[in-house]
């Protein structure tokens, strides 16, 4: 019997074929040129991949494609932001606990060996935060110990991690970036629970250097301060929805003390107009990230539930 | 000690208290240099281009704090007056209290005139602050507040320096400045200026001021001359009441004149 042919998709096959050889070259090139995985699909799906369409796998030729990637990827500059020798220590000092993840994704760069180090609660292999996940990486797993000591009451509140530089495994301290990385290390009390002795080491002093370390002093403070003015309208968020559904409840009082039929209508007028502008804030609010789908859900629920026991009507269309 | 004009800082945080302690151990962890400040209200460390603050330890005398706001709303409003580079003229150094040593009229009853808020309303005229900053300041829980606001300007801050992780006892002035001092100066100068404009106006019924107080025999005309001498200058007062007694010069015995 002749054998079925295997309907193979030819696009999915060179696609992977081109992915096989990026990592390959990515993997030999210095931490601070490395791209993530998400950066090497992104480059291939836009500039790589459309280059080879309706050619077969078997006509993939090494030394063109390898050139092709090198050629994408020689105008990408080095990161100077991946040296951990540049970065200033004063961007590490506190971070809060359930804000490590956020931390970790939105403010440390993406190129370099961190390990978040909890002593008791658990400690996650040095891994390089271009992979970072957060579930992977066992950051979770940390998290959520630590949250449930604090339930327990074994731990207090007055817990932070902090970031100290430290030496890798068997490397030397001769300033090469790959060879530190950034322990973040729980502090209770204001005293780390593992050891915090940090690795010294002094770049020379030029004008060269001192210009990179303002530059990656000011994209890191940059970064921070995104982060804390994002947790800032999170909160803000959350309290006008809880404004905003008390307004309703009062409305509701109203309507049912009124008597005269011109109150009762008047008022139901400002109950549409502030269910109209309450849900256009959770809209807006949900679209800039300030809550999660669920959130949003809930409390999109919370205010139609109390707009229906205001005896709030929406058209058919809404 | 050491003065630093400014320092200029990327990131201002406020703390709970038990922060402190840790970024402390975390500066001597890394061997850092940065700042330390212990306030009344506050605690302040500069680290990096960072300022962490925190509140005080123990917070005394916890009546003044309220108003704590007008310091930030004299400062700012202060900076934006001398970045649009409007001129004032420091007028001439009068004393801050002076007395009629020639005074006769001891058998007149004396009267006083209190400029109210003077050196706040002061910098509202000359427009060294603003309406709505005006306006906050005037309740009296206030009164020690915005004073010490306007006297503060300029001054700068006194830090302690942190050397390699160590809190040492050098000292260091960051934010003096000259032309907000001055500012303060202005107020100040012109508020005696006035005493003695309104002294040259009474002449021999003047008895004596004391920074914004004036003294003089109770006469309708005198009260009218410094009543309308105050509004000209759209000053607020209010008239004090007295007796027959004398004003009484301090640590002169011999001057007091008995009823």
């Amino acid at each position: 019997m002749a054998r079925k042919k295997r309907n193979v998709n030819k696009g999915v096959a060179v696609y992977n074929r081109i992915l096989r050889e990026f990592t390959k070259i990515n993997n030999q090139l210095p931490e601070d040129r490395k791209l993530s995985l998400a950066q090497r699909r992104s480059l291939i799906s836009e500039q790589i991949f459309p280059q080879y369409a309706g050619v077969a796998e078997y006509q993939l030729r090494v030394r063109d494609l390898r050139n092709r990637i090198i050629s994408v990827i020689e105008p990408i500059p080095p990161k100077e932001i991946c040296d951990i020798n540049l970065i200033d220590p004063a961007a590490l000092p506190i971070i809060d606990v359930f804000g490590i993840d956020e931390y970790l994704q939105t403010v440390v760069p993406d190129c370099i060996y961190v390990r978040v180090n909890a002593d008791e609660f658990g400690t996650t292999r040095i891994f390089n935060t271009r992979e970072y996940n957060y579930t992977r990486s066992g950051v979770r797993a940390i998290v959520e110990n630590i949250r449930s000591a604090m339930d327990d009451g074994m731990l207090p509140s007055t817990v932070d991690f902090a970031g100290y530089k430290k030496l890798r495994p068997k490397k030397r301290n001769d300033g090469t970036p790959e060879n530190y990385f950034l322990d973040f290390i729980l502090n209770v009390a204001g005293e780390p629970i593992a050891d915090s002795t940090v690795v010294q080491y002094d770049l020379p002093r030029t004008k060269e250097v001192k210009k990179k370390e303002t530059k990656v002093r000011n994209i890191l403070l940059g970064r921070l301060k995104q982060l804390a003015s994002k947790k800032r309208r999170k909160k803000r968020s959350t309290k006008t929805h809880r404004t905003n559904v008390t307004k309703l409840k009062k409305i509701k009082k109203r309507i049912n003390r009124a008597t005269r039929a011109k109150t009762i209508k008047n008022l139901n007028l400002k109950l549409l107009e502030l269910y109209n502008k309450t849900m256009a804030s959770l809209d807006r609010d949900f679209n800039n990230g300030l809550m999660t789908p669920e959130q949003y859900q809930i409390r999109k629920q919370q205010v139609y539930d109390n707009f229906l026991k205001m005896g709030g009507q929406l058209d058919e269309d809404s | 000690m050491k003065t630093v004009k400014n320092i200029k800082l990327k990131n201002n945080e406020y703390h709970p208290l038990y922060r402190e302690k840790q970024i402390l151990r975390f500066i001597k962890d890394y061997s850092g240099d940065a700042l330390i400040r212990k306030g009344n209200f506050s605690t302040e460390i500069i680290y990096g281009k960072r300022s962490f603050m925190f509140p005080a330890q123990k917070i005394e005398n916890k009546g003044n704090k309220k108003g704590l706001f007008l310091f930030s709303m004299v400062r700012k409003d202060a900076k934006l007056f001398l970045k649009e580079g409007k001129k004032i003229r420091l007028p001439k150094q009068y004393p801050v209290n002076q007395y009629n040593d020639n005074f006769q009229g001891f058998e007149y009853r004396i009267t006083g005139t209190d400029l109210n808020h003077a050196y706040w309303r002061i910098a509202y005229n000359l427009g060294i602050i603003t309406k709505a900053t005006y306006i906050k300041g005037l309740d009296n829980d206030f009164k020690v507040v915005r004073l010490a606001a306007l006297s503060t300007l300029g001054t700068g801050k006194e830090y302690q320096v942190i050397k390699n992780g160590v809190v040492t006892d050098e000292l260091i002035k960051v934010g003096v400045d000259e032309d907000m001092k001055l500012l303060y100066k202005i107020i100040r100068y012109t508020c005696y200026k006035y005493m003695q404009q309104i002294k040259k106006l009474l002449k021999d019924d003047f008895v004596a001021y004391r920074t914004d107080c004036i003294y003089y025999v109770d006469k309708p005309e005198n009260r009218k001359l410094v009543k309308d001498f105050c509004n000209k200058n759209e000053m607020l007062y209010k008239q004090l009441y007295g007796d027959k007694k004398a004003l009484y010069k301090e640590g002169d015995e011999s001057s007091k004149q008995s009823n």
